[in-house]
């Protein structure tokens, strides 16, 4: 039961990754980006683009990567920000000056994640890729617990990038506007925060926490051209049930989704085979994390940390 | 409002060009050409699959073309990407049927339940190299439903029994929750317990999940000797990555599914060396041999997946059947006339046509003099039966030095 406990708060901490920058971009711009998922997945690809430029300098001992990999992610981030910056210059801009409504802002990312899937099928082509082709062996590490160095390397990576956007959120002050633009966009507007810096910073943080993320779901699972479009549903749904802005709901919402999609269907399971039930229960997974969800909505419809204030047709 | 009528005039003229488009195709079909479609996952779970048969059929197309083409038309064939996605797969044979107007398919890979609503009805054959499932030999289907591959009910029965005698008494079955997992997974546990083995644990899987710690844990209770991973490669190593790293199981068995060396270089290191599996076999004939020299020729490769060749002989057999039909029945009703000559050509009595250039010539003049043919594929020898279905020998296969090797084809009645 520990190794499920660990592997569902691996996958947890992966989405609360993708979570914490799609909440933000909901927020913030005020539309539900379809295309996030497919950011997140360019920033794996990129990952895989700058390992092969660059010289292999030997692997970390334990883990599955070295430098070049640490050095891959950064360009990979910073490349996905641009490209984030280039789209929302070439039709969110345009459109966000017209003034149009949110629904057709999702539609307009719908359009964006369909182009950037394409461009990415025809730049690596349909085959699943890894970075590293070695096998990592579980590690004995006391107490029942057992995992792959490169699943602590995640966690901890994940912590460092949770505590980098909340430093950066709290005590910077663009990440102060940010928050201002968050709580109350007419009078930050009043108060002379420029729309257009907040809207780019907010492209910067989303843009490097798809970059980083995707790269973790990469060496974690494996690279795939639709990995990020079928992550968006987890991704959504963690969004809304931690609420909407809220970067501590996104985090416990990933964190719950990610243990209790294996924990909850690994106790079902158990019972019915308990009871001598012939259930494939496993593979109701996503299911089952999706009914917790439905629960958690009934009782708190605002999500877990959500603003009361908010409604989707603002 | 302007900008409606614009629209409005926009959306007339698309409708008023495809009408044409369609048309257009229907009047070419008459005179020097004649277009069959294919619709194969070119992209998603079995991508590599799909590209690999794409391949195969070009070169059936080319040697047909080559040999003069049925009753002097060039055989042409359009593409649709089925995706590996069911829904992909419907809006593909609707295209096909409907847009493409084609009187016969070669495809799809899987899910031939799919696509036979929609053809059936519309009188279009639809000839599957790799879609394996028992169901399909009972699908309501009029009789345009074919495959050149053997049904699962023998694959099962040879990959049970293989796990016996690899030495394993005791395996766990892991299956992709899909129609083609579900009736393999059945049919191989049958097998296995029959020879004198025992099944300790059965789960399912979807794909596309990042872990399958879940099923690999359940399934590693009671410790058995082998895990049968019955699904593609994509998820698939996935799986075995994650079998191998918690060090949960060490031997495998595979399916027809995941006979291909992309496992191999995705698991890394020497993991799956020695390991066994099945696939569509062919026996050694004259016919296989000539078909892969023209595939290495073609494509300076060996087919790197399975089912190249059955679906190779699929257009083959659409092909001689077009021939077989002659031109009137061809412009009447061309579908059916495939479906009604698809025996004549491949079934014994007649005189015996290999997969060469030189024998398709010789198999178009024997149909114009009125003479018998039978053909004799390069995946088997292609005899259907009432229900469409044909016998082809299933490989036995291992992992030697990081490539598949055959180790011997079995033959079952």
């Amino acid at each position: 039961m520990t190794d499920l406990l660990i592997s569902g708060i691996i996958y947890g901490s992966i989405i609360t990754i993708g979570a914490i920058g799609l909440t933000l971009m909901t927020d913030i711009l005020g539309f539900f980006n379809f295309a996030y998922g497919d950011f997140f997945t360019l920033g794996a690809f990129g990952t895989l683009a700058f390992l092969a430029i660059f010289p292999d300098l030997g692997t970390f001992t334990g883990l599955s990567f070295g430098w070049t990999m640490i050095f891959a992610v950064i360009l990979s981030a910073l490349a996905t920000v641009a490209v984030m910056l280039l789209f929302d210059f070439l039709f969110f801009r345009r459109l966000r000056n017209m003034g149009v409504t949110s629904l057709f802002m999702s539609l307009a990312s719908l359009g964006v994640s369909f182009i950037l899937r394409a461009i990415i099928y025809i730049v690596w082509g349909p085959k699943v890729q890894y970075y590293s082709r070695e096998i990592q062996l579980s590690r004995d590490l006391g107490l029942g617990i057992s995992m792959k160095v490169d699943e602590l390397f995640i966690l901890i990576c994940v912590l460092f990038l949770v505590a980098m956007v909340f430093y950066f959120l709290k005590y910077t002050k663009i990440g102060k506007s940010l928050r201002a633009v968050s709580d109350n966009k007419m009078l930050a507007q009043a108060s002379g925060m420029r729309p257009s810096r907040v809207i780019m910073w907010t492209w910067i943080i989303c843009g490097l926490l798809a970059g980083v993320g995707g790269t973790l779901y990469g060496i974690q699972v494996q690279l795939n051209p639709s990995m990020g479009w079928n992550f968006m549903i987890t991704l959504f749904v963690a969004v809304i049930m931690g609420g909407i802005g809220s970067f501590w709901g996104a985090m416990i919402a990933g964190m719950t989704i990610g243990i209790a999609g294996e924990m909850v269907t690994g106790l079902l399971q158990n019972l019915a085979t308990a009871m001598q039930l012939q259930a494939n229960i496993s593979v109701y997974k996503p299911a089952i994390a999706f009914i917790f969800v439905i629960v958690i909505l009934l009782l708190k419809p605002q999500g877990l940390f959500g603003k009361p204030k908010f409604n989707l047709k603002q | 409002m302007k900008r409606k009528i614009l629209l409005s005039a926009l959306l007339v003229f698309v409708f008023a060009s495809l009408l044409l488009a369609g048309c257009g195709s229907e009047e070419e079909a008459g005179g020097g050409e004649i277009t069959i479609g294919a619709l194969l996952p070119l992209s998603g779970d079995l991508a590599e699959y799909g590209q690999n048969v794409q391949q195969g059929i070009n070169l059936a197309v080319k040697q047909i073309n080559e040999a003069g083409g049925p009753l002097g038309m060039e055989l042409k064939v359009v593409f649709r990407d089925s995706q590996t996605d069911p829904t992909a797969l419907r809006d593909g044979a609707e295209k096909l049927v409907n847009v493409d107007q084609v009187p016969a398919i070669v495809g799809p890979m899987i899910r031939t339940d799919v696509a036979t609503p929609i053809t059936a009805p519309n009188h279009v054959v639809i000839i599957s190299p790799s879609n394996t499932p028992t169901w399909v030999t009972e699908l309501d289907d009029d009789d345009y439903t074919f495959r050149t591959t053997a049904s699962d009910a023998i694959q099962g029965k040879v990959l049970g029994e293989l796990a016996y005698e690899r030495g394993y008494r005791t395996a766990a079955i892991l299956y992709i929750n899909d129609p083609y997992g579900g009736g393999l997974a059945e049919s191989t546990g049958e097998a296995f317990e029959q020879a004198g083995g025992e099944v300790l644990g059965v789960a399912a899987y979807e794909p596309g999940e990042v872990t399958y710690m879940m099923q690999l844990e359940e399934l590693a209770k009671g410790d058995p000797d082998v895990l049968v991973l019955i699904g593609y490669p994509e998820s698939g190593v996935v799986i075995l990555r994650q079998a191998l790293s918690e060090g949960l199981f060490d031997q495998f068995l595979f399916p027809d599914g995941m006979q291909s060396e992309q496992i191999i270089e995705d698991v890394g290191g020497d993991y799956l060396e020695g390991m066994y599996g099945t696939g569509p076999g062919a026996a050694e004939t004259e016919s296989y041999e000539n078909y892969l020299n023209a595939y290495e020729a073609e494509y300076g490769e060996k087919p790197a997946t399975a089912y190249t060749e059955n679906a190779y002989d699929g257009v083959v057999v659409i092909a001689l059947a077009i021939a077989s039909a002659g031109e009137e029945a061809i412009e009447e009703d061309p579908g059916q006339a495939i479906r009604d000559h698809m025996r004549v050509v491949a079934n014994p009595s007649g005189e015996i046509i290999s997969a060469s250039v030189d024998d398709f010539k010789k198999a178009f003049e024997l149909i114009g003099q009125g003479e018998e043919i039978d053909y004799e594929g390069a995946a088997g020898s292609i005899d259907f039966d009432e229900y469409g279905d044909t016998v082809t020998p299933i490989l036995i296969w291992k992992i030697e030095n990081g490539a598949i090797v055959p180790v011997r084809s079995e033959v079952s009645e």
